[in-house]
């Protein structure tokens, strides 16, 4: 039988040791996903999720000492964002700074010019926590059922079924966009 | 399947996440039911709207400043500053360049007079801290920001000294892992081989390219070679299971009922110890939860046809 090593074993013990160049390469493969997920969790606010992301791969470099290969080191990281986005948004639930308020300042951002695309926008923020996280994951990261899984910490088959109700309540709010 | 089962697959069919035998059948039940065809295509409506709300890319700045950030705000308290530009000690840091490290501050512990300064003692202490830790702070800011160079050079010499085994390891998981997953057994023996001569100097991964080398030997047929490779695997790491069990397999088809009840017993005390104790990846988990079951199920049927 064949066994399969983590693709990032080696970039992750050098820069573990310091190499520098070793947790560039880290960053490079990941910043776009990272940076995704922090978007999606965070209202779809550009500042906010790069700010976050980049929270994320600093604390990532203080801790990949304490990285002991238990899962994939994406897998690791993908869970080290999630639980800062979300630490940020108890934070601001904590502050009264409530995902209505979040929401009415996205309307302002002109992130696009695109009437559709905002709106599109708008719609994916209603969505859940849970159900936003398993379309980020899977939808635009292409993360494979089985390591979003492992990245949510629940069965595979909850990740099919989170995915699915997220797609069923889109599909309407979607169609309001467009008619 | 029902159309309520085929409706909870129909995202995996349409961005081709299925297996081959789901895909098919999914596809089969399409061509005759219009109510899935009609879900579907309304699905892929909703993934193309849904696509609109692509992320935008990220800033072209974004690592550079991250770079900055960990380079100055986040240098273990516990480090000495000609340490931290290269040396940041992890767990992750491979053991030979720990006992480097532990051999090189031993030395310089020795040297260092025992008489306890005035500076050290009170009143003076207190003081002093606070304007050492800034002079500190400074000189490892201006270390990085102007030295980085010499420090890299630095680290290309350790591994050139042997101290750290760098691009050879990243080289060598690299062509491991395309060809583990080369379906052309041609090319995998070749990736596989290649990988082994850039002598990787981590057992773990040794044994492992040794394992899927063998691996590869067995599906072209060469059974004495796949052998060899398997007990190479086992020489350099006794502890990877894997092997052990497929001797078992190959002892087994070729009838040495005892050799193969050695290898699979081997084996399979070996998976359990390991999932016991936790001292494998999630991944690996899943992969050996099924080779212990199948190793069980094959020793169970060999020991029945030996009595």
């Amino acid at each position: 039988m064949a066994v399969i090593i983590d693709e990032d074993y080696s970039s992750v013990q050098q820069a573990g040791a310091g190499i520098a160049s070793a947790f560039e390469q880290l960053i490079v493969k990941y910043q776009q996903k990272v940076f995704s997920q922090c978007y999606f969790l965070l209202n779809q606010n550009r500042d906010d999720a790069e700010d976050a992301a980049q929270e994320v791969f600093c604390n990532a470099y203080k801790n990949i000492g304490s990285f002991k290969g238990e899962a994939k080191f994406s897998t690791w990281l993908y869970q080290v964002t999630r639980n800062h986005c979300l630490n940020i948004l108890n934070k601001a639930g904590r502050d009264n700074m409530s995902l209505e308020d979040c929401t009415k300042e996205m309307t302002s951002n002109p992130q696009t010019v695109n009437p559709v695309d905002d709106c599109v926008r708008s719609k994916v923020r209603q969505l859940e926590e849970q159900h936003r996280a398993v379309v980020a994951l899977v939808h635009f990261d292409d993360l494979s059922y089985e390591e979003a899984a492992k990245v949510l910490e629940c069965p595979i088959g909850t990740v099919r079924s989170r995915l699915n109700r997220a797609l069923e309540k889109l599909k309407p709010m979607l169609q309001e966009c467009v008619e | 399947m029902k159309c309520e089962e085929i409706k909870e697959y129909l995202y995996e069919y349409h961005t081709l996440r299925l297996t081959q035998r789901l895909f098919l059948e999914v596809d089969d039940h399409l061509k005759t039911c219009g109510q899935c065809q009609q879900e579907l295509k309304e699905l892929e409506e909703t993934i193309n709207l849904l696509n609109r709300a692509k992320p935008p890319e990220v800033a072209k700045d974004f690592k550079d400043k991250i770079m900055d950030r960990v380079g100055i705000d986040l240098i273990p308290a516990n480090k000495k500053p000609h340490d931290t530009v290269m040396l940041n000690l992890s767990p992750n840091a491979s053991e030979k360049y720990k006992d480097y490290i532990a051999a090189r501050d031993k030395v310089s512990e020795k040297t260092e007079p025992k008489v306890i300064p005035f500076y050290k003692k009170k009143p003076y202490r207190f003081a002093l801290q606070g304007v050492i830790a800034a002079m500190v702070v400074l000189a490892v800011a201006t270390t990085i920001k102007l030295a980085s160079q010499p420090s890299r050079e630095a680290v290309t010499r350790g591994v050139r000294q042997g101290i750290i085994t760098k691009d050879a390891c990243a080289e060598a998981i690299q062509l491991y892992n395309e060809g583990t997953l080369s379906r052309d057994l041609a090319l995998k023996e070749k990736l596989l081989s290649d990988a082994l001569s850039q002598r990787c100097e981590d057992k773990k991964i040794q044994a492992k390219i040794h394992n899927n080398l063998a691996d590869c030997f067995e599906s072209q047929g060469k059974i004495d070679t796949a052998i060899e490779e398997y007990k190479k695997a086992i020489e350099i790491d006794p502890e990877l299971a894997t092997a052990y069990i497929s001797i078992g397999d190959i002892h087994k088809k070729k009838s040495e009922i005892g050799e193969a009840i050695k290898f699979y017993e081997k084996g399979i005390r070996l998976i359990t110890s390991k999932l016991l104790n936790e001292d494998i990846s999630s991944d690996e988990i899943t992969l050996y939860k099924e080779e212990l079951e199948n190793a069980k199920i094959e020793l169970e049927k060999i020991k029945t046809l030996s009595k």
